[in-house]
């Protein structure tokens, strides 16, 4: 059987023990404030309880009074028996008051002694405490061994692609925004001035909920019904109440027009959009979008490619190019590609101003433009997959070695 | 965004320069359009659904033509005197007509015809819904032509069949007829267009087989029907543009009906914009020559103000609505590459919003409690989120799914979690992985009939038992959202009986945590214990 000091105890033995220390500081005056006490003597707590115990000291309103000085400090003395190894000096009363106390623990190391200079697997704590791993033989490894099958915790790479190109985006100023997944058909479609019959509005492009929506917009609503009749000759007004999942993230942009209260703003928001297409490599029922617009007085084209351009940059492209193209909701309307090493030129995202149709319902005068990046693609590119469904993928593997 | 292919060598013929495939890309794809592929004989190019203009090859060639500038021929409407008379036909109440003379057809222009029927039927058509045409020999038309409305019983012999038929006999006995049943079928009176020997014409279904067209036909006479009055006259102009630059010449028929109208409405509308406008709108000053020039790119002929230009909008083109059409097309004729681009001086602060903030302090936590964060569909089933789980419940469903694995909204996150285990059970254990995501749960008080909820959802793949891990990481994601958890001991049909707990915060339930029922482990064929937390991040509505 052997006695050992922790931590604690070695401390105690070095420093002083609490109450000791207490007892000394008061020792000078006789007596002091407990604020300053708390300040002055480390473990105060401690020295407190077991000063008290022994009747040493006494409260007397805020101040502890010296009351009985005592003669020495048997726990002291025992624990530098212990330290000595002279634990049999040391009687069973006290030393079960410090083994209460957490400053000596029992140790029985006779399990070890067997040991004596055999080859042994573990290096145990037991064996470096009690000094037995000088008298065993530690096993020798080598490199060839298999790693073990433990994996890091580890962040989805789509997710750290996405959370890359937010803290790039919030670096250019732009605020983040969200809006609903299941959403009314009016805010993913009618006020982005997509006539009732456009064809991308169909059950192919298009997943339909049971339910309609209620607008509490009205004002907006009557100005799009307005604008539709105008410039197409009529709208379906029941299609537009009709619930939908989101396809498209310019709904959520959509959405925020009716928000603006003043300019500039400068807002984006990249979130899951659905489409039912037939799921294959380039296909799935589900993806993200990234978009965004920026609305403030006096802006223009220039402004416009002056934006994308800068957002491109996200793709790490060495140059960057803009093609003519064409969204229901803007005019003009700007496809981006970036030049990428060995790829070439790779479609980066779409962009445009809207339309006055979209924002003049809102009663927005000034210019908004709009961008989509390709975040999808982006994250394609930096993971070298040509699969999109490797983006919501279950595969664990892959994300364990990607 | 319908994608066509053009035979090559006839577009080139048209545009009126040989062009090298290289330079046809890109010159094709200097306006909207994308080159898919060229081949010795082929383009394929992807259209924009604006340009309807451009879906046929006459159409595309006059665009590029213009775009190089080469001057394209004018296209003239003169009088046919030929009269048709109109009655009320409610179930598809538009026409126009033409007449299109001088017609010298061979392979390559009735392949041209046929695909360009084909695509405004598609297209601007919506499956012959919004739009059909219908092309006859005129030259076998004989007397008046009437355009009415008739019993389901009058007969006339269909394109390809020998023996007469009845109307409603052509609708149950052709493959037209049953593809494009559904547009008539419930009307009292049915279209068809009529001379003195009968019917030759049964939009949008048929023509007759009397007045078909052959490499012979000298004249043709096109009757284009429909419900809306616009698409109809965009067909027909694109159908006017397309036989001019073939080289025929289009003669105009009076359409006598409750009122009377001249068909082709071939009208050139003019446009004004101030130049101002158009500076400001693309940062660019322009020149009174060189936006004339800009603009005959585009195929507009242009006048000039002082301070503002009319643009002449060519009666093909149907998606110029304001000047902003006009001013984008200037801006493409320029060159989109041209402009210098220009980062604008508006200072915004940028921010994340709470709920990501949130969500991303405890991702952080679980990586660091070493798991695996996996990224899954929304979309789910009631197999996986319910009856696989030994529990019942609602979620919104989708009316037109596409695959039955995906068909209505996941309610929460812990299925998908168990989905995705036992599609890797050849994979090491321990498997420790968490989703940080949405789920959607039908709320009727809501303005979109759903209530969306962020979630964290975590689950351990090992032998052992982690329930005490599981209680230990819910106290530190309540710390990260600074809130108060309290617990009771509870029951769930998921969860092992003892094993289970309910999570509160304010006294709202926010989340669960336990041991998986081995039933349930075993209905996914995960045959290793599961322990799992599943908890509320935030909640929002629209």
């Amino acid at each position: 059987m052997q006695y050992v000091l922790t931590e604690e105890g070695e401390k105690y033995l070095k420093n002083g023990l609490p109450e000791k220390n207490l007892v000394l500081y008061l020792e000078k005056f006789g007596k002091a404030p407990i604020s300053d006490l708390e300040k002055e003597i480390e473990n105060f707590d401690i020295a407190l309880l077991w000063a008290k115990k022994k009747g040493w000291v006494e409260l007397k309103f805020n101040e502890l009074v010296l009351v009985k000085k005592p003669e020495s400090f048997p726990e002291e003395e025992a624990l530098r028996k212990i330290k000595e190894n002279r634990a049999n000096e040391v009687d069973s009363e006290m030393l079960k008051i410090l083994i209460q106390r957490k400053l000596v623990e029992k140790v029985s190391y006779t399990h070890l002694e067997e040991l004596k200079g055999k080859e042994i697997t573990v290096l145990t704590s037991d064996l470096i405490k009690s000094g037995y791993w000088r008298e065993v033989k530690i096993k020798k490894y080598s490199s060839d061994i298999p790693p073990s099958e433990t994996f890091p915790g580890k962040i989805h790479p789509y997710i750290k692609i996405i959370k890359e190109v937010k803290e790039f985006l919030i670096g250019l100023g732009f605020k983040e925004i969200r809006g609903p997944l299941v959403e009314i058909n009016f805010w993913n479609c009618d006020v982005l001035f997509m006539p009732s019959d456009h064809p991308a509005r169909e059950i192919h492009d298009i997943f339909f909920v049971e339910g309609e929506g209620k607008v509490k917009e009205k004002e907006i609503w009557e100005n799009v019904k307005k604008m539709h009749e105008k410039k197409w000759g009529y709208w379906d007004e029941n299609l537009a109440k009709k619930l939908i999942l989101r396809s498209q993230c310019t709904a959520v942009s959509a959405r925020s027009l009716a928000k603006i209260r003043k300019l500039p703003v400068k807002i984006f928001t990249i979130d899951r959009v659905f489409r039912p297409d037939v799921i294959d490599a380039k296909h799935f029922i589900e993806f993200e979008q990234c978009e965004g617009i920026v609305a403030d007085e006096n802006l223009n084209f220039k402004h416009l490619l002056g934006y994308l351009k800068e957002i491109a940059k996200v793709f790490g492209g060495e140059d960057v190019k803009f093609k003519p193209s064409y969204f229901p909701f803007t005019e003009p309307s700007v496809e981006m590609y970036v030049k990428i090493g060995n790829l070439g030129w790779v479609e980066a995202g779409g962009a445009g101003i809207f339309r006055e149709e979209v924002t003049k319902p809102f009663g927005i005068n000034a210019p908004v433009l709009a961008w989509g990046l390709g975040i999808g693609r982006l994250a394609m590119l930096k993971l070298s997959i040509e699969d999109i469904r490797y983006l919501y993928s279950d595969d664990l593997k892959w994300l364990r070695e990607v | 965004m319908p994608t066509v292919t053009f035979d090559k060598k006839r577009l080139l013929k048209l545009i009126g320069k040989n062009l090298k495939d290289k330079e046809l890309e890109e010159l094709v794809n200097s306006l909207k359009s994308n080159v898919e592929e060229i081949s010795e004989n082929e383009i394929k190019v992807e259209l924009t659904a604006d340009r309807s203009d451009m879906f046929v090859l006459e159409g595309f060639a006059r665009a590029l033509r213009d775009f190089i500038g080469l001057d394209s021929p004018e296209i003239k409407i003169s009088d046919s005197k030929v009269v048709v008379k109109q009655e009320e036909v409610p179930v598809r109440p538009y026409i126009a007509c033409t007449i299109v003379r001088n017609v010298k057809l061979d392979d390559e222009t009735i392949k041209s015809l046929m695909n360009a029927q084909e695509i405004l039927h598609e297209t601007i058509g919506r499956k012959r819904k919004k739009v059909a045409i219908g092309l006859h020999d005129f030259d076998k038309i004989e007397g008046e032509i009437w355009y009415k409305g008739v019993s389901r019983n009058e007969k006339f012999v269909p394109l390809g069949e020998s023996e007469e038929m009845s109307l409603i006999d052509v609708l149950a006995k052709t493959e037209k007829g049953r593809k494009y049943a559904d547009l008539i079928i419930n009307a009292n009176k049915w279209p068809v267009f009529v001379d003195n020997k009968g019917i030759f014409s049964f939009p949008p279904i048929l023509n007759s087989d009397r007045t078909k067209i052959t490499e012979n036909t000298k004249n043709i006479f096109v009757d284009v029907t429909g419900i809306d009055r616009n698409a109809v006259k965009q067909a027909m102009n694109i159908l006017v543009l397309m036989f001019s630059e073939m080289g025929f010449k289009i003669e105009g028929v009076k359409i006598k009906g409750k009122r009377e109208l001249f068909t082709p409405e071939w009208i050139e509308t003019p446009i004004e914009i101030e130049k101002i406008k158009i500076e400001k709108f693309l940062g660019e000053e322009f020149k009174d020559d060189e936006l004339k020039k800009l603009l005959k790119k585009m195929g507009y002929k242009s006048v000039f103000e002082k301070d503002k230009v009319i643009a002449i909008i060519p009666p093909y083109r149907f998606d110029v609505f304001s000047e902003t059409d006009v001013i984008e097309d200037i801006a493409i004729a320029y060159g989109y590459n041209n402009f210098a681009p220009e980062l604008p001086n508006v200072f915004t602060k940028g921010e994340l919003t709470e709920i990501e903030r949130i969500s991303d302090e405890i991702r952080e936590l679980l990586i660091g409690f070493g798991f695996q964060e996996i990224v899954r569909p929304i979309l789910t089933n009631e197999e996986l989120q319910f009856k696989k789980m030994l529990i019942e419940g609602k979620a919104i469903n989708i009316k037109n799914p596409v695959s039955e694995l995906y068909t209505q909204m996941r309610v929460w996150l812990l299925p998908t979690l168990m989905d995705f285990l036992s599609k890797n059970t050849k994979e090491p254990y321990p498997q420790k992985i968490f989703e940080i995501g949405d789920v959607v749960l039908p709320d009727k008080k809501s303005e979109n009939g759903a209530k969306e909820i962020r979630k964290v959802s975590a689950a351990i793949a090992a032998n052992g038992s982690f329930f005490a891990e599981m209680k230990r990481i819910v106290l530190e994601t309540a710390k990260k959202m600074k809130i108060n958890v309290e617990f009771k001991d509870d029951k769930h049909p998921s969860f092992i009986e003892g094993r289970f707990v309910r999570i509160y915060s304010g006294g709202e339930e926010i989340g669960l945590f336990g041991e998986i029922n081995p039933q349930v482990l075993e209905n996914f064929k995960v045959y290793i214990p599961v322990a799992a937390l599943e908890m509320k991040i935030s909640e929002s509505n629209p």
